[in-house]
């Protein structure tokens, strides 16, 4: 019995130095993401130009638009989406503010809205921004004479934001002390006058760093005339571009790094004769662009892929005299897709071009959204690109496939033209 | 005797009487002095009646002196030079003034008793014969003590020749062979210090030491003026150094500057700032010296004959200096209403007792301990809050509404129970009795390991020091450090309880009701702090009892159980709070504690059987409390209760192993354990606060109730990746921990949260939402639960990510540590339905009657009146009485008033057995 008590003590003293405790409890994983059922839009009214917002959406519900400006709300209005589920929302019917932001909430998150903007000789178009990113980048613009390039930072939120703007150009890295610490109040948006700070560049690339709060920033230039609005995107390594058919004018496929060193792409291209790989492999220098005429890698409606070994930035850009059209790529495929906006400017032609990236044809249903929806289902081989002409005018077109597709859309009016990338409809 | 400087003096003996019994040979060296007599000096040589002097000579600069002197330059070239046929080297400073037999005496006493080293008695020159020296005992540290009192006349009181530790160098008759084997005398250092080093060295050479009263020297005293001050306290450093082995200074050398930094410390209070001074000389004068030292220290250990145990024969326990400095401030305190001394002189013997100076320097620490409560107040942060009004804390205890959180009918913790009665005794205010009984939780913990161990038979300092253990050990300080009031109002009052488990032989006659009662009310007290500690005292009982001891009384351990039903409420409605191992607080385990605690008991297995027993309750408390606490078994409050007893057993072992010293290899050990736990322990306290983090949440997030525009605070919403960030108790969520806090201020009761309610499911899937950015207005969403303000501390979290957007929750640009939110949309805690407010009115809420219905922001439960309904999760009344109360459910206010009934009866048994002894 005398050695009982030491033979315990001494028996838990080596459990405790050689048994392992249990982890700690822990919080719950944090959920991921969770699409919200807003988009924030920019939107200009006055000067000869009106932004219509083009909705588009699965179910038939309503929503609400609400401009906001100067820290406040300068308007908002509800609209119902039809029994297309879609619906275009004339921003001069809620508030004619100028350059303004708006935050659009949907009746559901299978949603998309484009923000359409028409003057007597100019039409921009684009896709608005879901999700606020800490970092995007933006390229394919320039500041020399007779160009204006501008940056909006919108914040529809209640928190004050801060960004970091970071530009490069053909001469490097450009020292622009106003470009940093910009301040973004709450319920309110920025314009950055880039081609103001840096004039007489040829080509300009900015990163955007989002510091504090939340931005969703948009790109704008102005050339003889035209205007196009795109997004800025997130970096990352594979991007896809279905580029309709362009004999007017050039046509760019433009690859924007951020890395400091150089980078090695590789471009496969779509066609009628289906995917060929590494039709071009390059290198973009480090915080460089590349050019790429995409009218060299085939005649009429194709699609480039840029496959890159460190995240990158692609957009597509359209010019001929007095038309300038810009979009991004995308940096991802679907079955099913809105392409909000497409067909909704009156006295122009559109069309959409898809590209099947999949390896099995792929049965496509193209719905152009309308009061009265018209629908023609088509079959689009692997690695073909299908380009279509959009009839009468609609809300926007919804595509819903059982391949891999990413679509685009285009149009102009007169000399003008404009881009407008799709919007995957559902997360799947 | 100037003639028996020469070899005719010597021849001329051997007609003497004993010429056929030579005496022994000695030569004389005279150590000048400066600003002494030299000549003065030598005439008293030359007129000591011995017959074998061989020679005088001179250590010092060269002087005209009448007759013939032999000079030399240092006692080192005098003493190796020294011709073999000499046996004794008489070493006398010429401040000194021998009796004419001086030397005779010292002669004859040296070869009768066979010794090394003898030094004559000490009178001071010029006085009527006071006593200067008669040789001295020592401290372990070296510290003299010599026992005379200060003008002490000599009555040939001490005129015995008797071993001691060490004599002055003044006046000393060495062998001339010894002294030559230890390499002389240190001249660097002062007298005293020198004859202390000369000494030791000379005894574990294996010289005895002795004083020989009937050598009476008159001294001058001229030699010590210089050696006064520091410098003799670093000669007796230098000497442990030298003579101390290398297992002894491993022990001595971390205490004697412990004991140093505390007497200067203490001296500091008396405005003294020497001892201070005199403290740092002391050790930086050794680290330069240690060359030196050291190589002194291999000589003498080359001819060392016996270990330190030789050293330790002649030495004094504990420390000469902290005795001297705590008598002195006894003296002066009690000298304030003590005009005959009477109690000084009390307080004297009181310093002698090793226990009481243990208590006295606990309590010194103690009090240092809780500066902070005393400068900036008792800190609201963590788990420690202000207890609320008695009347509040008594009715919630007594099945009232429990406020934390959204709200919930189950029992508070049981602390409100002892918080409110403490309040109610200190006339209801709750303020003062917070802070008096935590600034007493120290002492408490102190008083009570000192009497615990007291009842198992320690006497030694160990006791009471242990009682720092007890709130700063291995476990109590990891509760703490996250800001754990009831942990450690839990560590200060167990070991009363354990205490009372168990009965000293010398109690036995004492009333068997008393000691019942006196368990029963310590048992509910610690059930009312942490319940699942009520299982020490009868484990320890068991242990005791088991190893065959027969102090332990399982009637009085299962008494202590009885007090339990203070927490019988609380966990009947909150099972998990034992059992739910998720929402344990898992604080980091270090296993450093768990080693010296293992260091400490183990070696006590083979002392006595009282050493034994205890250590079997230490090593199995502290080791088991570590060990459940490491491996998570059980919720917080099995967790809480196992750092606890884990510290209490940590605090058993250091007391066992401080108890007394013993010049035993296990027992060092174990001591050496034991310190180096005290000292960790006391690292973790000396912050100020009694290890409780600093900081006041309530008056950082004042500004809820600073900015409520209609007068009605609103709920804030905490939260934090790091839990111990979040105040109280916190609930997993998305990426974060959190939990809602009372915009008015946060208190005890609400510390912990209760088991989840509907109101709190649908917080918590709010919370998932907007984590995942899928609320554009969580405003809105978190304003049905009131929640008003979103607090935000440690490193960003999800919910910061979302609230970046978002439309209907704004930063608020506070100077603050932590991120804070404000949400305008948030509903008042409670509203009619035509949208008046109604206010807090004790445990429920009141406002105009009317005919409507009062919309109540808390979980819904039956017994809300009058007319409670549920609307969705929340709670609806009618406003027709103007007062919406919540009448709690009746087996609650049953235990409630059980409990209360328990802790009275167990006090009537306290004084029914009063009278009965």
């Amino acid at each position: 019995m005398k050695w009982v008590s030491p033979a315990l003590v001494l028996l838990l003293g080596v459990a405790l130095f050689l048994a392992a405790p249990p982890p700690a409890p822990q919080p719950e994983p944090a959920p991921g993401a969770t699409q919200p059922a807003v988009a924030v839009c920019a939107t200009e009214e006055g000067g000869g130009r009106s932004t219509n917002l083009a909705v588009t959406s699965t179910v038939v519900g309503d929503g609400l638009v609400t401009v906001f400006s100067g820290g406040t709300t300068a308007g908002s209005g509800r609209f119902e989406t039809g029994s297309s589920g879609s619906v275009v929302v004339p921003m001069g019917s809620i508030s004619a503010v100028g350059e303004a932001a708006a935050l659009v909430e949907f009746p559901t998150t299978d949603s998309a809205v484009a923000s359409v903007t028409s003057g007597s000789v100019s039409v921009s178009a684009e896709s608005c921004s879901r999700i606020p990113s800490r970092q995007t980048v933006v390229g394919g613009a320039g500041t020399l004479e007779g160009s204006t390039f501008q940056v909006q930072l919108m914040n529809p939120y209640a928190s004050e934001a801060q960004v970091d703007i970071t530009a490069f150009s053909e001469s490097g890295r450009e020292a622009a002390e106003a470009l940093l610490g910009v301040i973004i109040p709450a319920r309110s948006s920025v314009t950055v006058d880039v081609g103001s700070i840096l004039p007489g560049r040829a080509a300009l690339s900015l990163v955007i760093d989002t510091t504090r709060g939340s931005v969703v920033p948009s790109a704008r230039v102005d050339i003889e005339g035209d205007s196009a609005v795109w997004r800025p995107v997130a970096p990352a390594e594979s991007w896809i571009l279905p580029a309709p058919g362009f004999s007017d004018g050039v046509r760019d496929l433009v690859i924007v790094s951020t890395a400091a060193d150089d980078v090695a792409y590789q471009v496969d291209v779509f066609g009628a004769a289906g995917v060929e790989e590494a039709v071009l492999e390059g290198i973009v220098e480090g915080r460089g662009e590349q050019v790429i005429d995409l009218s060299s890698l085939g005649d009429g409606a194709v699609a480039a892929r840029v496959v890159a070994e460190a995240p990158i930035a692609v957009f597509g850009r359209y010019a001929a005299p007095g038309a300038i059209g810009l979009t991004n790529a995308s940096a991802v495929s679907g079955s099913d897709w809105f392409l909000p906006g497409a067909g909704s400017v009156e006295g122009g032609t559109a069309a959409i071009a898809v590209v099947n990236v999949g390896v099995d044809d792929a049965s496509v249903t193209i719905t152009q959204l309308r009061g009265s929806s018209t629908t023609s289902v088509i079959s689009i081989a692997p690695g073909a690109v299908f380009e279509s002409a959009l009839g009468e005018a609609s809300d926007g077109v919804a595509i819903e496939s059982d391949g891999d597709l990413v679509p685009v859309w285009f149009m102009r009016r007169g000399t003008a033209i404009a881009l407008g990338g799709g919007v995957p409809a559902s997360n799947e | 005797m100037t003639g028996a400087m020469s070899d005719d003096s010597q021849l001329s003996t051997d007609n003497s009487p004993v010429a056929t019994m030579r005496s022994p040979s000695v030569r004389v060296m005279l150590t000048a002095v400066e600003g002494s007599d030299l000549g003065a000096a030598l005439a008293a040589i030359s007129r000591q009646a011995y017959d074998h002097v061989v020679d005088v000579v001179v250590v010092g600069e060269p002087e005209e002196i009448d007759g013939e002197v032999t000079f030399v330059d240092s006692l080192e070239s005098a003493i190796s030079e020294t011709d073999s046929s000499i046996q004794y080297l008489w070493i006398i400073h010429s401040d000194a003034r021998p009796r004419p037999d001086a030397l005779s005496s010292l002669v004859g006493e040296m070869e009768r008793n066979d010794a090394g080293l003898g030094a004559s008695k000490l009178l001071k020159a010029g006085s009527r014969d006071e006593l200067e020296s008669i040789g001295s005992a020592t401290d372990v540290f070296g510290e003299p003590y010599s026992g005379l009192d200060l003008g002490e006349v000599d009555l040939q009181q001490y005129d015995v020749v008797r071993e001691v530790a060490f004599v002055d160098a003044v006046s000393m008759l060495v062998r001339r062979d010894l002294v030559q084997g230890l390499g002389g005398i240190d001249t660097s250092l002062p007298t005293g210090a020198a004859g202390l080093d000369f000494s030791q060295r000379a005894r574990i050479a294996g010289g005895r030491v002795i004083i020989v009263p009937s050598s009476e020297v008159y001294h001058q005293g001229k030699c010590t003026a210089a050696g006064r001050g520091w410098k003799e306290r670093a000669g007796r450093l230098r000497a442990m150094i030298i003579s101390y082995r290398a297992l002894t200074l491993a022990w001595v050398l971390p205490l004697s500057f412990l004991v140093g930094l505390i007497d200067s410390v203490l001296n500091l209070l008396l405005l003294r700032w020497r001892p201070f001074v005199s403290f740092l000389g002391t050790w930086i004068w050794n680290v330069l010296r240690l060359p030196s030292t050291l190589s002194r220290r291999r000589r003498a250990n080359s001819v060392r004959a016996f270990g330190d145990e030789e050293l330790f024969r002649f030495q004094t326990s504990g420390s000469v200096r902290l005795r001297r400095i705590g008598d002195e401030i006894s003296a002066r305190t009690l000298s304030l209403f003590d005009d005959d001394q009477a109690l000084a002189k009390g307080a004297r013997r009181l310093w002698r007792s090793p226990g009481i100076v243990g208590a006295i320097i606990a309590s010194a620490i103690v009090l240092l301990a809780i500066r902070g409560f005393i400068f900036t107040g008792i800190p609201n942060i963590g788990m420690s809050f202000p207890f609320e009004p008695p009347s509040f804390a008594l009715g919630r205890f007594l099945g009232g509404w429990n406020e934390s959180g959204l709200g919930s009918p189950a029992p508070v913790h049981p602390a409100s129970g002892f918080t409110g009665l403490t309040s109610f005794l200190w006339f209801g205010a709750e303020g003062a009795a917070r802070t008096l009984l935590t600034l007493s939780l120290g002492f408490v913990a102190v008083a009570g390991m000192g009497r615990l161990l007291g009842r198992l038979g320690f006497r030694g300092p160990g006791r009471y020091l242990a009682g720092l253990v007890a709130v700063a050990g291995p476990g109590t300080a990891l509760l703490t450090g996250l800001g754990s009031w009831t942990a450690l109002a839990a560590a200060a009052f167990l070991p009363w309880a354990l205490r009372a488990v168990f009965v000293h032989p010398a109690e036995r006659h004492r009333s068997r009701l008393g000691q019942i009662g006196w368990a029963l009310v310590l048992g509910w007290i610690v059930a009312a702090l942490s319940p699942a500690l009520l299982v020490v005292p009868v484990l320890s009982a068991l242990i005791w009892s088991v190893q065959g001891g027969t102090r332990a009384r399982l009637e009085l351990a299962l008494a202590t159980s009885v007090g339990g039903l203070a927490a019988v409420s609380f966990l009947s409605g909150d099972i998990g709070w034992l059992l739910d191992d998720s929402r344990r607080l898992a604080p980091e385990i270090g296993t450093i504690g768990a080693a010296l605690v293992l260091i400490c008991v183990l070696p006590q297995f083979i002392g006595e059987s009282r050493n034994r027993r205890t250590a079997a309750i230490g090593g199995l408390l502290g080791l088991g409390g570590l060990l459940i606490a490491y491996l998570g078994l059980g919720g917080p409050g099995v967790e809480e209760a196992a750092l606890v007893a884990a510290s209490i057993g940590g605090a058993i072992a250091v007391g066992v192993s401080l108890d007394r010293f013993q010049r035993k290899i296990f027992p060092i050990v174990s001591g050496l354990a034991g310190i180096a736990l005290l000292v960790i322990s006391m690292g973790a306290i000396l912050g100020g606060n009694l290890g409780l983090p600093s900081g006041d949440v309530n008056d950082d997030l004042s500004f809820a109730e600073t900015l409520a525009e209609d007068g009605s605070a609103r709920r804030i919403l905490y939260l934090s990746t790091d839990r111990v960030l979040v105040p109280g108790e916190a609930r997993p969520g998305p990426g974060v921990w959190y939990r809602v806090l009372d915009g008015t201020g946060t208190t005890l009761d609400e510390v912990w949260l209760s088991p989840e309610r509907p109101g709190d499911k649908k917080l918590a899937a709010t919370l998932t939402d907007l984590a995942g950015g899928g609320l554009l207005r969580p405003g809105e969403a978190l304003g049905e639960f009131s929640i008003g303000w979103i607090v935000s501390n440690g490193p960003p979290n999800p919910i910061d990510t979302a609230l970046d957007s978002q439309l209907d929750i704004v930063p608020l640009p506070l100077e603050s540590v932590v991120r804070v939110y404000e949400s305008d949309g948030a509903a008042p805690l409670a509203v009619t339905d035509s949208g008046e407010l109604w206010v807090k009115d004790g445990l429920g809420f009141s406002g105009d009657p009317g005919s409507g219905r009062l919309a109540i922001s808390s979980n819904y439960t039956t017994g809300w009146e009058p007319s409670g309904g549920a609307v969705d999760w929340y709670t609806s009344v009618a406003t027709s009485t103007g007062r919406a109360t919540y009448a709690g459910h009746v087996v609650n206010i049953a235990l409630g008033y059980l409990a209360i009934a328990t802790l009275l009866g167990g006090f009537a048994l306290v004084v029914w057995g009063r009278r009965s002894t």
